[in-house]
């Protein structure tokens, strides 16, 4: 039998199996809750997990369409860049899919007649893994970014007590317009 | 571990009360001494703990609100859920003592393939509800026991708990339901991992005591008959503080008594005290109108600030200067 | 030499996490979850005791030597004063129904952010030190003793949960995991273990009047910047006053209104609100702070920094307060004010100038809240409204925790949204009203160095926006609250690129029809209102 076929045949043992690997990234007592709460908005991570790993294994197998795929990985790391997981764990479980597959084709089937396909369904696990690697760096640096602007948001004082701030130079734009004051400098870094 | 220990702990009163039963003067100690000790060690020990709540103040009003509050007459608001009078304070916390309601809320309606259906998280209300009221009824039917005639409300119940006429003699629901609700609450710590992970001996024990006591009474009923007249005899001696001790009681008789007796002990030391602690919780039993009475705190002590007067006194040049009033110039 | 893998066994990678019992985890204190130590300065600027230098993951953090004592001794005093404590101790049946309600659990998995777990942390500590089971029984009662590990572990803890009360709405005992906080913060506060992001506030606050320290005349000057805005977008001049005696009404909000955006068009809002009507009303520079990051840090801190409210009303000669938009400064005017002060005679029971209206239910403390100021309002016919302005907004609205679980005030923003928006969707119903989510960065946690678990406890409140915002369009999230303007839009950046987040006065004020107005063709933010672009073309200057 082609491995496509086996895989067909099996998609959904194969998909339950990577979720379940999934959740069991997580405290086996978490992982209950977010295997079995089924409201949504009860428990958002379970549920996009869910939703998410589906269409993302039948995309992988089938035509590899990289904004979807790019989605898919997104729902899922999206949450994980900012759970407890360093970055191998957090997308660990995309690279675990070899495995997960290993694990549905009989031992009987297992032969050089499937290496072959075998060999290719690896490499397109191994560019989805590249590509988590993108949207989980991508998240982090959102992050990083979000934070950056938080800080670039606190009030900024200076000698005196003059409240430098984004207030501040809104306050100095209108008494430039109204003439009171001919120009000033910010002395913060300037956004580009 | 936490299970066998709680288990252990319970198989072991089951033995020391099955040797006692077996030699004679201890029938004595077991029968009538441990049960008054036990009885007086629950009452004391209840009075002490809710002495104990009720030594600490309630300085502030902070009742969680559940609903929409007291503003205008045009708004509609949720007396029982935010309750600003006494009377709806009381029907708050009868829903919550009677019917579990901060529970139920737990019960979730959920959508799933376009049908409304309850979650699993129904079962613990409904295992708590079943077994909290078959045990009070048990513990009514009890009564008879104790009093001499036996009142009519205890028979009332007695006939409406034993309706379905099943068996002989006849199996009453409430034996049904506490060990439906108990095999509910105890199949949850076992079962579900996020209980399970929470679960102390603490929690495994009273489930254990108590399934060992219904377990008892029921095979007491059905099994091992023990001597009713010499039970009631013992019984009706204890309450009126002159305890004979009939012969020919069963063993099993005995092993119920302590069992009873471990349980009423333990109760005022345990978690079991959430009995006396849900009248008292502030969270639920005081009513929202704190905008329009003001509560006295018996420990209140004036707050040391920052007066106007040092205010200005730091800031008067600037405060001049940017044209804010000044008290002193 | 390592150990030869076979093929298979190089896949296999085991993602799992140790199975341990709780109390056998050590806490593993993280970047980004926890917030960063307080400054010494703004420790000793109220007072408080041990202020020093130190850092959470550092293994030492130089607490003074009888640490424990004073921690117990603390303990101790509190289950004496607080009848909460005591039965919240005691009474847990650990069923679990608050399990799966806290939203840094359902947005981190980590199973000590279980509402009980967090409880038990103090709970174990209450029964191997206090109960004479857990001295004897030790583990398997629950029980252990109070070490520096588990200090630590209750530290991270506390500064993980946002004092909500969503999980106290489900317990059958209403046991509050707020009041176990702030009471075990109050704790560690005992040896200066306080984070800067809420202890800088309270200095600030008790110093300046307001959290971020602006001086009296700051204060006036960045609300004149604001008045200069509206006169540039509305074509009106308000000219407010400030610690003004005589006036009708003194007007408090947080702070953070008066600097950062957005919660600076909240305040346009309400300044032209106030015009509208006529209000006889003052600013104060001296109680310029609603806000009261006090309550995050002991309870007689919030009473201090409360107490300026009343003291300035007294001292200014005011009738009645009138109360901005804020969650846990609501909390404690409604539920702690009316106790931490005495009250103040020259108050008058509030009584709307424009309406008539009695505020019933502030008769004693005399503090209204502005929604159910402008609900009011609203209701008479008092405002000349055109919501169409807002029609380019697809509204929901967030319930605050504090205002809905602290007070029940679920209806009065609602009825006031409906009227200035045309297009407004409820988020699901578990999660609003009474079963608000958290912004996730409540009770002094929306500092920026611990962005990652501000983004974990964002995500169920910010699951359901995605999903009015995939099914209606919805672009804007309506709240009355300070810290959920300052933080929501991080949160929106992060799970739902595409909206923005306003408060309920902003919305008004935009639909707002002022006498005297400009044809309105751009909002609070100076953004082209769509379909309502200016006649002539202005070129627009940029700073």
């Amino acid at each position: 039998m082609a491995l496509n076929d086996i895989i067909e045949k099996k998609r959904d043992s194969i998909v339950e199996m990577w979720l379940n690997t999934l959740f069991s990234t997580y405290h086996p007592k978490t992982a209950q809750f977010l295997e079995n709460k089924r409201n949504k908005f009860d428990n958002p991570v379970g549920s996009a997990f869910k939703e998410a790993i589906g269409p993302l294994f039948d995309e992988i197998v089938g035509d590899f369409d990289q904004e979807k795929i790019r989605q898919c990985l997104d729902e899922i790391i999206r949450i994980r860049a900012v759970q407890d997981f360093i970055p191998s764990q957090a997308i660990g479980i995309f690279v675990v899919l070899k495995d997960v597959v290993r694990k549905v084709i009989p031992s009987k089937e297992m032969g050089p007649e499937i290496y072959e396909e075998l060999f290719i369904f690896d490499a397109k696990v191994d560019r989805m893994a590249l590509m988590a690697f993108d949207v989980y760096m991508a998240c982090r640096e959102r992050i990083w970014e979000i934070k950056l602007n938080d800080f670039k948001k606190r009030p900024i004082f200076a000698e005196g007590q003059m409240c430098l701030s984004y207030m501040l130079r809104r306050g100095l734009k209108h008494r430039q317009k109204r003439g009171e004051v001919e120009q000033f400098t910010d002395i913060r870094p300037q956004e580009n | 571990m936490a299970i066998l220990v709680s288990l252990g702990a319970v198989l072991a009163i089951v033995v020391i009360a099955l040797i006692g039963a077996q030699v004679g003067p201890l029938q004595y100690l077991l029968g009538i001494l441990v049960p008054y000790a036990a009885f007086a060690i629950f009452i004391g020990g209840f009075i002490w703990r809710v002495v104990y709540w009720g030594k600490s103040p309630v300085p502030f009003r902070i009742p969680t609100t559940a609903g929409q509050e007291y503003s205008f007459p045009w708004i509609k608001r949720n007396r029982f859920d935010n309750p600003v009078k006494l009377w709806e304070v009381l029907v708050r916390m009868f829903l919550e003592v009677f019917a579990f309601r901060s529970l139920f809320r737990h019960t979730r309606a959920e959508l799933r393939g376009g049908n409304l259906i309850y979650g699993p998280s129904k079962w613990l209300w409904l295992g708590a509800l079943m077994f909290h009221y078959s045990f009070l009824v048990i513990a009514l039917r009890h009564l008879r026991f104790f009093v001499q005639p036996t009142p009519e409300f205890v028979k009332t119940i007695e006939n409406i708990d034993g309706m379905l006429q099943i068996g002989a003699p006849h199996m009453y629901l409430s034996e049904v339901m506490l060990l439906t609700g108990l095999a509910i609450l105890l199949g949850r710590r076992f079962f579900a991992p996020r209980i399970r992970y929470i679960s102390l001996a603490n929690d495994y024990f009273p489930l254990f005591l108590i399934i060992a006591i219904a377990t008892t009474g029921i095979l007491m009923r059905f099994l091992f008959r023990v001597d009713i007249v010499g039970v009631k005899e013992l019984v009706l001696g204890l309450a009126s503080f002159h305890p004979t001790l009939p012969d020919g009681i069963g063993a099993m008789f005995f092993i119920h008594v302590l069992l009873v007796s471990a349980l009423l002990a333990y109760f005022p030391f345990s978690k079991l005290m959430h009995m006396g602690g849900v009248f008292m919780s502030p969270t639920r039993n005081l009513v929202n109108n704190t905008r329009m009475k003001r509560h006295v705190n018996p420990w209140w002590t004036p707050p040391k600030f920052h007066t106007y007067e040092e205010y200005e006194e730091e800031y008067r040049d600037l405060m001049k200067e940017a044209g804010i009033p000044v008290e002193r110039e | 030499m390592a150990k030869e893998l076979t093929p298979q066994e190089t896949l296999r990678i085991d993602l799992r996490p140790p199975k341990q019992d709780w109390m056998d985890i050590p806490v593993n204190i993280k970047e980004g979850i926890y917030c960063y130590p307080a400054k010494p300065e703004k420790i000793e600027c109220v007072d408080m005791p041990n202020a020093h230098k130190w850092s959470p993951v550092e293994e030492d953090w130089g607490l003074p030597e009888n640490w424990k004592e004073i921690f117990l001794e603390g303990f101790r005093e509190r289950l004496d004063k607080h009848r909460t404590f005591k039965i919240f101790m005691d009474i847990c049946v650990r069923c679990g129904a608050c399990a799966d309600k806290c939203h840094f659990f359902i947005g981190s998995g980590d199973p000590k952010n279980m509402p009980v777990v967090r409880a038990e942390l103090l709970r174990s500590v209450y029964r191997g030190e206090f109960t004479k089971a857990g001295q004897i029984l030790g583990r398997l009662a629950g029980a252990r003793k109070l070490t520096m590990p588990v200090l630590k572990e209750i530290w991270y803890y506390l500064f993980q949960c946002t004092e909500c009360r969503r999980c106290s709405l489900f317990c059958p005992y209403g046991i509050d995991t707020a009041e176990i906080t702030i009471l075990g913060r109050e704790l560690i506060n005992l040896f200066g273990l306080n984070i800067n992001w809420i202890q800088e506030p309270v200095c600030n606050c008790y110093n300046t009047g307001n959290h971020l320290g602006l001086l009296p005349h700051t204060f006036k000057q960045n609300i004149e910047f604001l008045c200069d805005d509206i006169e540039e977008f509305v074509g009106i001049k308000i000219e407010p006053t400030f610690n003004r005696k005589g006036a009708e009404i003194l007007f408090v909000t947080p702070s953070g209104d008066v600097f950062a955006e957005p919660g600076i068009y909240t305040l346009m809002g309400y300044l032209m609100l106030f015009e509208h009507i006529g209000l006889d009303y003052t600013w104060s520079t001296y109680a310029c702070e609603g806000g009261n990051f006090g309550f995050f840090t002991s309870l007689e801190m919030a009473q201090r920094l409360n107490a300026k409210i009343y003291h300035e009303a007294e001292r200014l000669g005011v009738k009645w307060i009138l109360g901005g938009e804020c969650g846990h400064m609501w909390r404690v005017i409604h539920q702690y004010m009316n106790t931490f002060q005495k009250p103040v005679d020259s108050l008058e029971e509030p009584i709307s100038p424009i309406t008539g209206t009695k505020f019933e239910n502030a008769k004693s403390l005399k503090m209204v809240h502005i929604s159910e100021f402008t609900a009011d309002l609203i209701k008479h016919g008092k405002l000349k409204l055109d919501p169409s302005r807002n029609d380019h907004l697809k509204v929901t609205y967030h319930d605050s925790c504090n205002p809905s679980r602290g007070m029940g005030m679920l209806e009065e923003p609602r009825y006031v949204i409906k009227n200035v928006c045309n297009h407004f969707y409820e988020m699901p119903e578990n999660t609003i009203r009474e079963e608000t989510f958290c912004c996730g960065s409540g009770s002094g946690l929306n500092a920026g160095e611990n962005m990652e678990l501000r983004m974990r406890g964002g995500l169920p409140r910010a699951n359901a926006v995605k999903h009015v915002h995939n099914k209606y369009g919805v672009n804007t999230l309506a709240c009355v609250c300070a810290i959920d303007r300052a933080v929501l839009p991080a949160s929106m950046e992060y799970w739902v690129p595409g909206v923005d987040v306003a408060g309920v006065s902003e919305l008004v004020a935009n639909a707002l029809i002022m006498e005297g107005e400009n044809e309105r063709s751009v909002n609070l933010r100076g953004e082209e209102i769509p379909g309502r672009a200016p006649k002539e073309e202005e070129a627009q200057e940029d700073v």
